[in-house]
């Protein structure tokens, strides 16, 4: 009886732990938006980044593709938006950053901090003068126009249209 | 290209070293035979060599998140088994008392070499990447060489004066140091995994709750100490402040919780009485 006793604690222990993992597994599972991010690229070549400021809007997770143009690997890393990734040479990859706050958050190659430097720059959209036009700020989203004169109008100006179609 | 060796050699060996004390430490009461630590380096060498070969392959998986994905379960992974090590530590030395007869048992045989090669595996990936990558350079060779002697020097030495360190504070004021220093452990590699599950955008909540680079800035030598040692970050947010709790007081709690419990007591006693 009192073994019966034990045992009966011991799985109302247990049946309590398993649901306190159900709620902090589902719970965090809530927190993943899937949902489509602003996307802005972001070119290393020659140990360099290119553009070397990109500007995000304020308070918004945007995507940030980032190239290795070079034949050594890199690493990209921020302190100030605590990420780090390795790029492998002649490859791609992409990290989320945001929602921030207005400023300015340094990023650098870790394998050359000396050159490759750069920084995120947040800015409340209303002070983004022209999105489309900025070429820290190729969103891929917003390079859809209208009409094939804006396309023409566009197309000088921005810089990267190439990168989309590498690897 | 020295000092920068130097920089990223510290920033993935110091992790390791920082480990090797805090394990040594926390089994120093214990009679284990030392070979569980060669066992562990070999491992982890055998690990990093994997990882590091199929890395560009891992990184590219999973639409170019695998590393995180694959970096975070093996965080998770350290600190599940640090928890099992950390509670059958606590548990063997409240029921055995000053008897450890059964404190080198094959649960530590496996613990600890297994948390060792995961952190070797994890850390030294990143650092072999750089060295292959670089190696090849015209020049290269001479700086990345030195700079590993002294980055090794370096972690070396900071690994033995923490171990004695460790040491004088369980034997002088708390005995629970080195396991509670491994718990805070194991909680900074959560914290790392929860700013890949940030980056890859597995998990939201990205506001940041403080800024504290003007007390200890995180890329300084102290910041960068910090971090390896219990996941010090500077800027948090709210969804790694509240993991980070969790993962230290419910270990804790769970031991003071189960020490209450009569149920626990006499079923322990009752082990011990067996195995004796």
């Amino acid at each position: 009886m009192k073994k019966m006793f034990t045992l009966s604690k011991v799985n109302k222990h247990y049946a309590c732990i398993v649901k306190i993992s159900f709620v902090i597994a589902f719970g965090l599972k809530s927190f993943s938006v899937s949902a489509e991010k602003p996307e802005f690229v972001l070119e290393i070549k020659d140990h360099l980044f290119n553009p070397t400021e990109v500007i995000i809007p304020v308070n918004k997770k945007v995507k940030l593709v980032i190239y290795n143009r070079d034949n050594t690997p890199e690493e990209f890393d921020s302190f100030d938006l605590n990420r780090e990734k390795v790029i492998f040479p002649n490859k791609k990859t992409t990290i989320f950053i945001g929602p921030l706050p207005k400023g300015r958050y340094e990023f650098f190659g870790e394998y050359n901090p000396n050159s490759a430097r750069g920084a995120v720059i947040v800015k409340p959209q209303t002070e983004i003068s022209h999105p489309l036009l900025n070429q820290a700020n190729l969103n891929k989203d917003n390079l859809e126009p209208a009409s094939s004169n804006q396309i023409s109008l566009l197309k000088p100006k921005l810089g990267y249209s190439e990168v989309e179609h590498v690897n | 290209m020295l000092i920068n060796t130097v920089i990223l050699f510290l920033k993935d060996a110091l992790p390791i070293f920082i480990l090797a004390a805090l394990l040594i430490a926390s089994l120093k009461q214990q009679k284990l035979p030392i070979t569980w630590l060669f066992k562990g380096i070999f491992s982890g060498a055998l690990l990093m060599s994997l990882i590091s070969y199929n890395f560009d392959f891992i990184s590219q998986a999973a639409q170019g998140s695998g590393l995180e994905r694959l970096f975070a379960k093996m965080y998770l992974l350290i600190y599940l088994i640090i928890l099992v090590h950390f509670s059958y530590l606590i548990i063997m030395n409240k029921f055995l008392g000053k008897d450890k007869r059964l404190i080198s048992s094959p649960v530590l045989l496996i613990t600890s070499p297994t948390i060792l090669a995961l952190v070797i595996g994890l850390n030294g990936a990143n650092f072999l990447v750089y060295f292959t990558g670089y190696f090849s350079q015209s020049g290269a060779i001479q700086p990345l060489l030195l700079g590993i002697v002294l980055g090794l020097g370096i972690s070396i030495s900071i690994g033995i004066l923490l171990y004695f360190f460790l040491i004088f504070v369980d034997e002088h004021l708390s005995p629970k140091l080195s396991l509670i220093s491994l718990i805070l452990f194991g909680a900074g590699q959560l914290n790392q995994a929860s700013n890949l599950l940030h980056q890859i955008d597995l998990l939201s909540g990205h506001n940041l709750l403080w800024d504290s680079n003007f007390l200890i800035e995180e890329r300084s030598e102290l910041g960068y100490f910090l971090t390896a040692l219990f996941g010090y970050d500077a800027t948090p947010t709210l969804v790694q402040f509240f993991v980070y709790i969790t993962v230290v007081l419910l270990p804790i709690g769970g031991i003071l919780f189960l020490k209450k419990q009569q149920w626990f007591t006499s079923r322990i006693k009752k082990f011990q009485e067996k195995a004796l």
